[in-house]
């Protein structure tokens, strides 16, 4: 009985819980906090970590952990296969049906999401008093487009999930955003709407011509068929075409240079729990949809043009450094900085190898879980001084010791040092990229230094130094949720750089597939 | 038979050598004021490092009884593999083999000594933050030099960075920093970034070495394998460019290791407290880059010769360069720092002329006596309360033991005490090797130099801080309770034992060796390099060199004397104009001396060409001044115009681009309100006047009332509707929720899912 509803059998699987679960409590998590203000978010939390719970059980049967008993294993998932799948006809004509599955690629995704989630709910708790119902059916309703967004198999569901994404996050920044945060909401919509235009442009096309290949002679829409002949797209100009629309959709999303702008702006004035999901996991759709579309669909398209994708990775590293060093506001600050290592990403897939497509995951995973502490750090340093801004902040160490530290570490793990997560993508990124094109090797290792100066720079003005008078008034993190919040992203910090094999090991039949695929 | 009373026995337990500082370090900082109210935590960390030192000196001792008594060749790699991705397969553990054996050692004693001298140093200003760092630090270093790869070297080495970073900048709250320092802070940031600019060459370098690997089909970051594979398969590489791989890990340890042109992090490292000097100067960080060189030597062996005379050459200017700016420096911490960095350059020689033993002989020795040197300044700083020689003097009667010590320590740098041993080994391999290499005979010119300067600044520096009358009597100094003067004490010792361990196995001037198996010199090249033949260097060169050596260190402490000693009790001030005046009551003939010198000094000081050395020497060559303007030309030009780019370029464009979207729906709208909208009136007035026609007809069709009654349901359900129309953008938000859940169940009707 439960082996059929997990493996979904029925038709539906543990894989429509995760992605249903938290959009189907959004409206229940309203009416309540309607009814009693201060259970929305008991509410919303319980539901996010029911989500990570479910989401760890996936994991546990995709890895056939010997904790669960052998009939929920999935067994030995063949190369370039999704697991756990759900296949429902939708509409027939087009090719198109509700399919979700999982993969080496997408699973530490949804682990992640999982993850972040729960942890931005708890951020809110002591930051968010206004609206409160509305506000965390908004993040539950974010919760789904995610989670839909690496779960599904199909490209429509993919697109409507991705779209998805849109719309609460919109509404987090409108309403309970920072200044400007009506100019902010608009900008990131229209600009990442118009990059989707352009992607489902790309995805019409890829169904236009994947009817060229498939048995059936019809267009298809399906991860699965799309894969199966990926190696016969080839590189004619309408994949090329299509493969630049695609990419200009991950980019935009990612974000790259010179498509980021809206990112700096929606992270000052989104709301700090905001900001986390925004870093931690939007970005990675970007990321996510640029490895799922050149490894699995069209590897040969990318091998044409990696050296465009390693370009705006360079470009990005370094420019996201450089205009980090400038920077006033802290968030803005962390926000380049993320510019900076999204492109290490785009640098991995570029190499087309398996330690470069490894170390480009693991960084999506490492910066999915380091830049929202670096972002909860900002938001409750803003909270508790009355201001970001990196002048004004000098020697808050001695009022927010435990924040002053954590930001050290913070810093540190992003900047890259080894014994945390940021190292192991650093270096398995560059010896693919060694490996690949030594000149952009020796130029993107420079990107290193500029990070390490930025942060450094950074924390000399603002931990160190004599206490700025002004910040009299300034106190330490004091609530449970806060303590939960940074030793939870610390611990995991810590724990992904020291047993870097534990997530490796997830993604092996990914890596090998998409090294496969050249 | 010694095969089977000496196993390994210890070996197994090596992998904790590292790991109980580290555990140490995370109990110190979550419960270390619990523990140990008074002292910090420093408990914990006294015992952390006690165990490690405990525990290295009987992995190494084993070691080292077993290289004398069986001439064994040791290398014993205990690993678990840490990760596998594709071809790249990293390990975790240790390598035991005498290099790591003999380096670790040192650190754990002297970390070990440190945290003891600190319980006392750091009595008012420990927290643990500051045993918690240490800890990690020391653990770090030991992680290097148990490392059996790349890999964890470097994590070992970064580890260290940030260490370094955090005790440098310990002090960071400091409101006022005496003029000419720099502020903690902002000297551990300096620290950081330069050695992280090394950092980055030698990350290239073990990619591009392990990529070499690869390309031979056995793709692997471990040292053994390297080297076998290098050996082996000598013909498929090609050594020029292990020239450039060997570059760029020289790059590593030039940034680390604080060689010309990235030194100058070292002398601003002084803002951190003394202890935290001491372990960087001597045992830590420093000492990393050339246990780094030592570490891959085989790759600078099989490359071209170019890569050592480069090596050598370094190690040249920065000994001379840095000697010669200690000869100016006021601070007792100053002298110290630019000392490390000229011995640095000594042990950066002797790895550029092939001899890796020496090096590593002089890393050891330097250890021992920088350690005793550094916790003597402490010492002298904690009594005295002033780290400013000026202020001091006199200090003797007051801080007898220390005076002791300390002179101990200056003997030994000035090469007289262990220091000897090794500084004339390396002097005398870089005249054997200028024989083949005549560039070399300038590095040779170098050290001797230095050897000369070595004893001079030293001396200068004992001869103002401890004799005569005090400068600065309203300091009451006094001398340091027993937690600090033990260390001291256990340094010294080890100090003096080892120079006669090294005298009693070879007598130096004639060159006997009296108990063969003491003879540590001739061990350490039997162990650190037993492929390679023994150096075979003339023996009337040797005695030659060793005499000069001597003869050298004595004129350089006797010109000391002659200039900075105050004989019969002279008072000593500091005059305005940089120098030191020497006021004598009596005579005698050596004052007499004393005094004509100072003069002749004074008048070359003061001639135009002696006043801009002075002033170049203080400024360190400008070095320092060049990299702040060019780091200020790339962060307030280069980086503002990336800024301003940002600002305007980027997002106008997005701005403009929406501008003209914004433009083309204002054109649409003139279409659609006079051209579409005149069309549909146009249809519309035309039904308006057939609506006319079929007036008639249709109000005595169709009923009034059934008119009037849908009238007033439209009415109705407008008045409903209205209410909906609240203007609460979070209502809307709430039908867009709703909508979309509704889709997505309607979605499952028609799928046929849920049943109807």
């Amino acid at each position: 009985m439960i082996t059929q509803i997990l493996f979904g059998e029925n038709g539906f699987g543990v894989l429509t819980l995760i992605f249903l679960l938290p959009i189907l409590a959004a409206l229940p998590t309203w009416f309540i906090g309607r009814v009693r203000e201060g259970l929305a978010r008991y509410l919303a939390l319980l539901v996010s970590l029911i989500t990570f719970a479910i989401a760890i059980l996936v994991w546990m049967m995709y890895d056939n952990n010997p904790l669960l008993p052998s009939s929920l294993h999935v067994g030995h998932a063949a190369s370039g296969e999704w697991v756990l799948v759900e296949n429902i006809q939708w509409i027939k004509s087009l090719g198109m049906s509700y399919s979700l599955g999982i993969d080496g690629l997408s699973l530490p995704l949804v682990l992640l999401s999982g993850f972040v989630f729960f942890i931005a709910i708890l951020a809110s708790f002591k930051d968010i008093h206004e609206r409160e119902p509305a506000y965390y059916a908004m993040i539950l309703l974010l919760e789904t487009g995610v989670m839909g967004t690496f779960l599904a198999t199909d490209f429509v569901i993919f697109y409507v999930a991705w779209e998805l994404v849109l719309v609460p996050m919109f509404f987090l920044i409108g309403i309970w955003g920072g200044p400007r945060r009506e100019y902010a909401a608009i900008y990131f919509f229209i600009y990442t709407h118009v990059a989707s235009m352009v992607m489902l442009l790309g995805i019409i096309g890829i169904w236009l011509e994947s009817a060229k290949y498939t048995d059936s002679g019809m267009g298809t829409f399906s991860f699965s068929e799309l894969t199966g002949i990926s190696q016969q797209f080839g590189n004619g100009a309408f994949v090329l075409l299509i493969f630049l629309a695609l990419l200009f959709g991950f980019i935009v999303k990612v974000p790259s240079v010179p498509f980021h702008t809206w990112l700096p702006l929606a992270h000052v004035e989104a709301p700090t729990p905001g900001s986390m999901i925004l870093a931690g996991l939007l970005l990675k759709m970007g990321g996510y949809g640029l490895m799922r579309m050149s490894g699995w669909f069209l590897p040969d398209a990318l091998t044409e043009f990696a050296w465009l994708v390693a370009i705006i990775g360079i470009v990005s590293l370094l420019y996201g450094a450089w205009v980090a060093l400038r920077q006033v506001d802290m968030k803005s600050l962390v926000a380049y900085s993320s510019v900076g290592h999204m492109g290490i990403v785009l640098l991995g897939v570029a190499t087309q190898t398996q330690e470069g497509f490894a170390g480009a995951q693991y960084m999506q995973i490492a910066h999915g879980i380091i830049s929202p502490l670096l972002f909860f750090l900002a938001g409750t340093i803003g909270h508790s001084a009355h201001t970001r801004d990196i002048p004004k902040l000098r020697g808050f160490a001695k009022n927010m010791p435990i924040t002053a530290a954590v930001l050290v570490f913070a810093s540190f793990a992003s900047a890259g040092l080894p014994g945390l997560a940021g190292f192991w993508s650093e270096l398995l990124v560059f010896v693919a990229l060694f490996k690949w094109a030594q000149i952009l090797a020796f130029i993107g290792i420079f990107g290193i230094v500029f990070t390490a100066a930025y942060y450094l720079w950074m924390l000399q003005r603002t931990v160190f130094g004599d206490k700025n008078p002004e910040l009299a008034h300034a106190h330490d993190v004091s609530h449970w949720s806060q303590y939960a919040v940074l030793g939870l992203l610390s611990l995991f910090t810590l724990v992904l750089g020291l047993f870097p094999d534990w997530l490796l090991k997830l993604m092996t039949e990914a890596t090998a597939f998409f090294a496969s695929q050249f | 038979m010694v095969e089977e009373v000496v196993h390994l026995i210890f070996s197994d337990f090596a992998v904790f050598i590292p790991i109980i500082p580290i555990v140490a370090s995370f109990i110190v900082l979550f419960a270390g004021k619990y523990v140990d109210k008074k002292a910090y935590g420093n408990l914990i960390a006294l015992i952390a490092t006690g165990a490690s030192f405990i525990l290295t000196l009987l992995v190494s001792g084993e070691i080292i009884l077993r290289l004398l008594l069986d001439h064994a060749h040791i290398e014993q790699k205990i690993a678990a593999t840490w990760f596998h991705v594709g071809d790249v397969k990293i390990e975790i553990g240790v390598l035991l083999d005498p290099l790591a054996a003999v380096v670790s050692l040192m650190v754990a004693l002297i970390a070990f000594l440190v945290v003891v001298y600190s319980r006392s140093y750091m009595s008012h200003e420990g927290s643990p933050r500051y045993y918690a760092e240490i800890n990690l630090f020391a653990a770090a270093m030991l992680t290097l030099c148990l490392s059996p790869n790349f890999i964890q070297l470097f994590v070992g080495w970064e580890l260290m960075g940030v260490c370094s970073y955090l005790l440098i900048g310990y002090f960071y709250d400091k409101e006022v920093v005496p003029e000419g320092q720099p502020h903690p802070a902002s000297a551990a940031k300096k620290a950081f970034l330069t050695t992280k600019v090394g950092d980055i060459f030698l990350f290239a370098g073990i990619i591009l070495l392990y990529l070499e690997t690869l390309n031979f089909g056995q793709p692997t970051f471990d040292f053994i394998e390297v080297r076998d594979l290098l050996e082996a398969q000598a013909i498929h590489f090609d050594p020029m460019w292990f020239v450039f791989i060997a570059l760029l890990i020289f790059g590593g340890a030039v940034g680390k290791s604080a060689q010309f042109p990235l030194h100058v992090w070292l002398p601003d490292a002084m803002a951190g407290p003394t202890t935290v000097s001491c372990l960087i100067h001597s045992a830590t960080m420093v000492k990393a880059g050339i246990f780094l060189i030592a570490r891959s030597y085989f790759v600078f062996e099989f490359a071209d010769s170019d890569a050592m005379l480069i090596v050598a050459l370094i190690g040249g200017i920065t000994a001379i360069m840095s000697g010669t700016i200690a000869l100016v420096q006021t601070d007792i911490k100053g002298v110290l720092a630019f000392s490390t960095i000229s011995q640095l350059g000594y042990m950066t020689i002797g790895l550029g002329v092939g001899g890796m033993a020496v090096a590593i002989f002089h890393v050891i020795n330097h250890g021992v006596f920088k350690a005793l040197l550094f916790l003597s300044a402490g010492s002298v700083i904690h009594g005295a309360g002033t780290q400013d020689i000026r202020e001091m003097g006199g200090l003797r009667e007051k801080m007898p033991q220390t005076s002791i010590v300390m002179l101990i320590g200056s003997l030994s740098l000035a090469g007289i005490g262990n220091g000897f041993f090794s500084k004339d080994a390396i002097i005398l391999h870089t005249l054997d090797h200028a024989l083949h290499e005549p560039l070399v005979m300038l590095v040779w010119l170098s050290a001797v130099i230095t050897a000369f300067l070595t004893a001079f600044y030293i001396f200068r520096l004992w001869f103002l801080v401890f004799p005569g009358q005090s400068r600065k009597p309203e300091h009451h100094a006094h001398e340091s309770d027993s937690w600090m003067t033990r260390p001291l004490w256990t340094l010294a010792i080890v100090s003096l034992v080892l120079a006669g361990i090294y005298f009693l196995g070879n007598i130096p001037v004639l060159n006997i060796e009296l108990i063969p198996l003491l003879n540590i010199e001739h061990h350490m090249f039997e162990w650190l390099e037993p492929l390679k033949p023994a150096p075979d260097i003339d023996k009337g060169l040797t005695v030659l060199t060793q005499l000069s050596s001597l003869i050298i260190a004595l004129c350089g402490i006797g010109l000391a004397y002659i200039v900075y000693y105050p004989r019969k009790n002279a008072t000593v001030t500091f005059s305005a104009d940089g120098t030191f005046k020497f006021e004598v009551s009596e005579k005698d003939s050596i004052v007499g001396i004393q005094e004509t010198s100072r003069s002749v000094i004074r008048s070359i000081k003061l001639t135009f060409i002696g006043r801009g050395i002075q002033r170049l020497l203080e400024k360190g060559y400008y070095i320092d001044d060049l990299y702040l303007g060019l780091v200020h030309v790339i962060y307030a030009y280069y980086c503002e115009l990336m800024n301003w780019l940002e600002k305007n370029i980027f997002d106008n464009a997005v701005r403009f681009t929406g501008r003209i979207g914004y433009e083309l729906c204002g054109f649409s709208r003139w279409w659609d309100d006079t051209v579409v909208d005149g069309l549909v009136r146009l249809t519309g007035r035309a039904s308006v006047a057939l609506c006319g026609l079929a007036k008639a007809t249709d109000e005595r069709v169709i009923d009034h009332g059934i008119i009037r009654g849908s009238a007033k349901g439209v009415m109705k359900t407008g008045g409903y509707i209205r209410r909906v129309q609240t203007g609460v953008v979070e209502n809307y938000a709430l039908y867009s929720l709703m909508g979309a859940i509704t889709i997505i169940i309607i979605g499952l009707f028609i799928a046929g899912v849920l049943p109807l």
